[in-house]
């Protein structure tokens, strides 16, 4: 057991004791948590775990791939700001789970991991269904465990859980040998809770940053996911109308600010809006609220911003300089330091009306020519239909960005993508630990052909749970984005991205139970868009697109932003 | 590029394989690895000495990263990057 968790396990007070299994202490170790929802699949070395979750207040989502249990946690975790749970055999469970720690992990989601362990006598045998999951997740958790004696079973699901979800959130990893849960314990659980905090922020970087403020011309305010993990969006609002300055968003920070708030000129990076992109390479002074300068946003590094100082705001402080050094950083709690940034620029009246004028000018079109769909006039009507309840799961692809450019995002909660790892499969278990998380929301994941196929069978599961998953695919009977990159890229040299041999996806759907439909033609939008919102289970409207479409604009890699590819028209 | 972390850290297991492992997957290179276990048994030294392996990186941000582990308690560092040696202390 890690040093800390003894520490509090040395802490529990000596109560009568009472003899209880390993697998009786992770269960009454979850309730206390506060879980209600598990995402797992059983298999033989967590079968002690499953015998003792009948009779608790745990509701088991039985998923049909470990994968989807882990990707559904995550979703959960998102929504919520409090660990998803995900729990699996050991060996091929356990693997299976690694893509959505990974993913969790990238995108600083919180959640713990629960895998079943073979016995500690044969761990290092080469066992059936032994592998050393402790290891293969070492890069991609938070932190990990491997539990030695049912007696720390209380002690590390409390720190886990503090773990997962304070700080940067992440990943935490539980690995219980056989032996565990199967043995036996008089461990008292009455302790506290543990907390890891965030560093209190420098008063005299946040005094250096106001300064800097009242100095700029052309201040930008950009921000990234760190807002929604943080739950600074009341700050970050505030902060944005104290000082008018215009605002752009990564992919992640979508939602952040209302996509129709004043001086907001959406996304920014390689497939950000122009404006933005414009706005930062014109600005005097760049804000980084909860943002990391990842490549997708920031294009050629060294020509991004290249007139800004730069003022960092981060929850962890080892981000704050890793790819671009600030004039000024502060790492600590988001809100509270944006709201002790109370310096206001200078006039900045003429920059922003700049900035908005470019907005209008270079906003997105959506009068495309032809009869044919056009995804991203249907998802914006389908998104603005659809009202401030919404919650959009997505898979990867071209119409992952066209989710990002052409959705409508009351709040940070509303958007769910993989951004870091970018995990085709996301949508689907997305949306079913969304639905879990906020049942009262109207959920819609938007996915692709080439992405729905792989976690299809979780359609099984939104039909067990009912759950009234709205899903659009949008099917371009190929890998598109795959596609686009080699028709601009790689000299039109067309590799493996021929979808055209796939299921007719709406009899797949009614195969497995689901309300299913396909559209081919714009006049049926309006009519589906109405079926997807007013249909009160689970339902797939399967939009068949022009092939050739392309997502705009684009940043060629390896370029800077200003270099932006946009749509002939 | 080439430094000297001191990384101070609860014994545990894994600890040491978490560490090092961080620190090559942020594109160092040990060439030198000094550890010791304090008598009690529960608190360790590691003295990594690393190489970088391009010169965008950087050992302040390097001892970020491996000070936010948990379980990690206090990192020193040195090398030619950095303003002079720096501590960060978690316990502080």
């Amino acid at each position: 057991m890690n040093a800390p968790a003894q520490q509090l396990h040395q802490l529990a007070p000596e109560i009568a004791p009472q003899a209880v299994t390993g697998a009786r202490l992770v269960v009454e170790a979850l309730e206390r948590e506060g879980v209600t929802h598990i995402f797992g699949y059983p298999g033989g070395a967590i079968m002690p775990v499953y015998d003792a979750l009948p009779g608790s207040s745990l509701t088991h989502i039985l998923v049909r791939h470990e994968q989807a249990a882990a990707l559904a946690a995550d979703a959960y975790g998102r929504v919520t700001g409090r660990p998803g749970v995900c729990l699996a055999t050991s060996g091929p469970g356990a693997t299976n789970l690694v893509t959505g720690i990974a993913n969790a992990f990238m995108d600083s989601v919180p959640m713990v991991a629960i895998t079943g362990q073979v016995p500690s006598a044969l761990m290092g045998t080469d066992a059936f269904q032994e592998v050393d999951i402790f290891g293969i997740t070492l890069p991609i958790v938070k932190h990990s465990y491997v539990i030695r004696h049912p007696d720390d079973i209380p002690a590390v699901f409390a720190e886990a859980f503090a773990l997962a979800q304070s700080g940067r959130p992440g990943p935490v990893l539980i690995d219980l040998p056989k032996n565990v849960t199967q043995g036996s314990s008089t461990q008292t659980s009455n302790y506290e809770m543990p907390w890891f905090g965030l560093p209190e922020p420098d008063g005299r970087a946040v005094e250096q940053a106001n300064r800097l403020i009242e100095q700029a011309r052309a201040p930008i305010l950009y921000f990234g996911g760190g807002i929604a993990i943080g739950r600074a969006e009341r700050a970050l609002r505030d902060f944005a109308a104290r000082t008018g300055m215009p605002s752009v968003a990564t992919l992640k920070g979508l939602g952040g600010l209302p996509t129709d708030a004043p001086n907001f000129l959406g996304m920014l990076g390689m497939h950000g809006t122009r404006a933005a992109n414009t706005a930062i390479d014109e600005c005097d002074l760049l804000i980084c609220v909860g943002a990391r300068f990842d490549d997708r946003a920031t294009g050629k590094l060294d020509t991004f911003a290249p007139n800004a100082r730069i003022i960092h705001i981060d929850g962890d402080p080892a981000e704050i300089g890793k790819l671009r050094r600030p004039e000024v950083g502060i790492g600590g709690d988001l809100s509270l330091i944006l709201d002790r940034l109370t310096a206001a620029p200078a006039d900045i009246s003429g920059w922003r009306a700049r900035c908005n004028d470019n907005a209008r000018s270079w906003a997105a079109r959506y009068d495309a020519p032809g009869i044919g769909i056009y995804a991203p006039a249907m998802l914006k009507e389908l998104t603005e239909a659809a009202g401030d309840e919404l919650i959009v799961t997505c898979d990867v692809g071209q119409h992952q960005m066209w989710v990002a450019q052409h959705c409508r995002f009351s709040r940070p909660q509303a958007h769910l993508t993989s951004a870091g790892l970018g995990t085709m499969g996301y949508g689907i278990p997305a949306g079913i630990g969304a639905l879990l998380a906020e049942p009262e929301a109207t959920v819609l994941t938007v996915t692709g052909d080439g992405s729905i196929m792989m976690n299809i069978h979780e359609l099984a599961t939104l039909r067990r749970y009912r759950l009234p998953l709205k899903i659009l695919l949008l099917d371009n009977s190929q890998l598109g984005l795959v596609r686009q990159w080699q028709e601009y890229f790689f000299d039109r040299n067309f590799s493996e991205i021929d979808l055209s041999d796939n299921p007719d996806f709406a009899e797949v759907a009614r195969a497995f139970g689901i309300e299913a439909f396909t559209i081919d033609y714009r006049a049926e939008v309006p009519g589906a868009i109405q079926r997807l919102l007013n249909t009160p289970g689970p339902i797939l409207c399967h939009a068949r697109i022009d092939p050739r479409t392309s997502v705009w604009p684009l940043v060629p890699p390896n370029k800077s932003n200003m270099e932006m590819m946009e749509e002939e028209l | 590029m080439n430094g000297r972390l001191t990384i101070e850290y609860y014994v545990a297991e894994g600890a040491v394989i978490r560490m090092i492992g961080l620190v090559e997957r942020r594109g160092f290179r040990v060439t030198r690895i000094v550890m010791a276990e304090q008598p009690c048994g529960r608190r360790g030294t590691l003295v990594l000495e690393i190489a970088a392996s391009d010169a965008a990186r950087s050992t302040d941000i390097l001892a970020l990263q491996v000070g936010r582990l948990h379980g990690v308690t206090r990192v020193t560092h040195d090398s030619a990057d950095s303003r002079g040696a720096e501590l960060q202390d978690k316990a502080a």
